[in-house]
């Protein structure tokens, strides 16, 4: 019995969507099952200033829209093709949304796919886990900015080498 | 339909609210009486819409808008696992309004998280149709910060016109927030729907309503010429709303507005009317509006000081809005 209620209630803990505080922000869930390989800075040192997700596979399917909740997404494709090791720097596919504020979140590096398109939904589909532009294998990376300076704050409770089931937390913006 | 969520989800990966709708019965049975050895006794339940709505309902007479909200989440994330038929057979059934906003929201998460679209289109239907005005504007309210304007036509044009002037101002902060949290101000066609509303709306309250907090960046020239009709609109509200609308139109539209502006700045009586029209002048001329607020100065002298304020703040030549605005309100206060 005891052992029983310890599972609903560490079920209930660990259930982040419907975390208060969600209420007052949006919160980014991984688009897919992975590892996260780096965030504010690579392992070299380097100023990254994002989430980098991995799965560890290319193609792999149903990269989703991070924001938890109704947005309007901007599909950018610019490299067509399965691509898991780059395709050149700037040729990144993208999905992005512009807030009131000039603030954007992105996701980069997906495969085009039959998803891959303009419109307004809650955590759809829009692509496939992939390599597209400026990188050394299959990931997402996922980015919030304004004016060309990235914010390193919202991601602050994901730690690089932490694995994300789909839709776990990745961070809070706004 | 009593069926547990598990069996009708036998995917490995049950999402964890899914999960959550099956162990939330339980642990709402942890308070009943407890067994002997003072375990709380577990009362075995299953998982449906059903099920759900129960717990709502109990919840509702919460005192904490925290629960509230977690049972509202609950239902929503809940949908996708959840029969469509038994989903939109209890929300054509259900009276009370505070369930019918939940069920309704539920219907509208499943269009949004990519299942079918006759899911909200049922939703937009009651809205439209429901007899009781409480009914429709819950339901209306179901449809916030939501796609709803990709996927139900003339939906909001129509809902404007609603009798009920809840449901009009519920469809009206629809139009607003939509526009602002969904698309982001970003959007042209989800600011022109905003604007063909409000130019369509007889109610001046919800035109106001719109056009006062709508970002009007990405309009088109049509949405523009209609925003400049409702400048001759009887009702001050209106005049005030549109004369700050135009304020931020597109650059392509600016000059057409400014000219609209600067003829009903004479024309108007009424100073609220005009200080709006000031601030609209600032915002799409910047520093190239002082010119022309200085030969608007001999037109009403009780309003020197609020164009000496904006001739002050562009001279200093700022180049963002915001940081205009905020001078202005700084100015304000002292």
């Amino acid at each position: 019995m005891r052992k029983t209620t310890k599972t609903i209630l560490a079920a209930l803990v660990s259930l982040p969507v419907i975390s208060a505080t969600a209420a007052a922000s949006y919160r980014i869930g991984a688009p897919f099952p992975g590892t996260v390989t780096a965030t504010t800075y690579y392992s070299s040192g380097a100023f990254h200033g994002a989430v980098d997700l991995s799965s560890g596979k290319c193609n792999y399917w149903g990269v989703e829209t991070g924001l938890v909740g109704s947005i309007s997404w901007n599909v950018t494709i610019r490299t067509t093709g399965i691509v898991c090791y780059g395709s050149g720097s700037g040729n990144q596919n993208e999905v992005k949304h512009t807030f009131a504020d000039d603030h954007v979140f992105r996701q980069w590096h997906f495969i085009k796919d039959a998803d891959s398109y303009d419109r307004t939904c809650d955590r759809c589909q829009i692509g496939n886990e992939g390599g597209t532009g400026n990188v050394t294998g299959p990931h997402t990376h996922m980015q919030y900015d304004r004016y060309g300076t990235n914010n390193t704050s919202w991601y602050s409770g994901t730690s690089k080498g932490e694995f994300l089931s789909r839709g776990e937390t990745v961070g809070y913006i706004q | 339909m009593t069926r547990p969520l598990l069996r009708m989800n036998p995917r490995p990966r049950l999402p964890a609210l899914a999960l959550a709708a099956c162990l939330l019965a339980p642990a709402l049975a942890a308070a009943q009486p407890s067994t002997a050895d003072g375990a709380p006794a577990l009362k075995a339940r299953t998982c449906s819409v059903e099920g759900l709505m129960d717990s709502i309902r109990r919840g509702l007479h919460s005192n904490s808008e925290a629960y509230k909200t977690y049972l509202r989440t609950l239902l929503r994330e809940s949908a996708v696992k959840l029969p469509l038929a038994e989903l939109q057979a209890a929300f054509e059934r259900e009276q009370d309004p505070a369930l019918v906003e939940h069920l309704a929201a539920a219907l509208v998460a499943r269009t949004e998280r990519g299942l079918e679209p006759a899911a909200m289109q049922a939703v937009a239907k009651r809205a439209l149709d429901d007899p009781n005005p409480g009914l429709r504007a819950a339901t209306v309210r179901a449809l916030r910060r939501t796609g709803a304007l990709e996927h139900t036509g003339d939906l909001y044009q129509r809902l404007v016109r609603d009798a009920s002037p809840e449901v009009r101002m519920e469809a009206a902060t629809n139009l607003v927030e939509d526009n602002l949290h969904v698309y982001g101000g970003h959007d042209g066609p989800a600011a022109d729907s905003a604007v063909a509303a409000a130019a369509t709306s007889s109610d001046p309250k919800v035109t106001a309503h719109i056009l006062g907090q709508l970002m009007t960046g990405e309009i088109s020239t049509g949405s523009a010429h209609k925003i400049e009709q409702l400048l001759h609109n009887d009702s001050v509200e209106v005049r005030a709303a549109a004369s700050a609308a135009l304020g931020g139109v597109p650059a392509a539209e600016a000059p057409s507005a400014r000219a609209s502006l600067v003829s009903l700045y004479y024309d108007e009586s009424d100073p609220t009317v005009r200080k709006s029209i000031l601030q609209s002048i600032a915002r799409l001329g910047y520093a190239s509006a002082v010119p022309e607020l200085q030969r608007l100065r001999s037109v009403d002298p009780s309003l020197g000081s609020e164009i000496d304020s904006w001739i002050q703040i562009l001279n200093k030549n700022p180049q963002d809005w915001g940081l205009i605005l905020r001078e202005k309100q700084k100015q304000q206060a002292r």
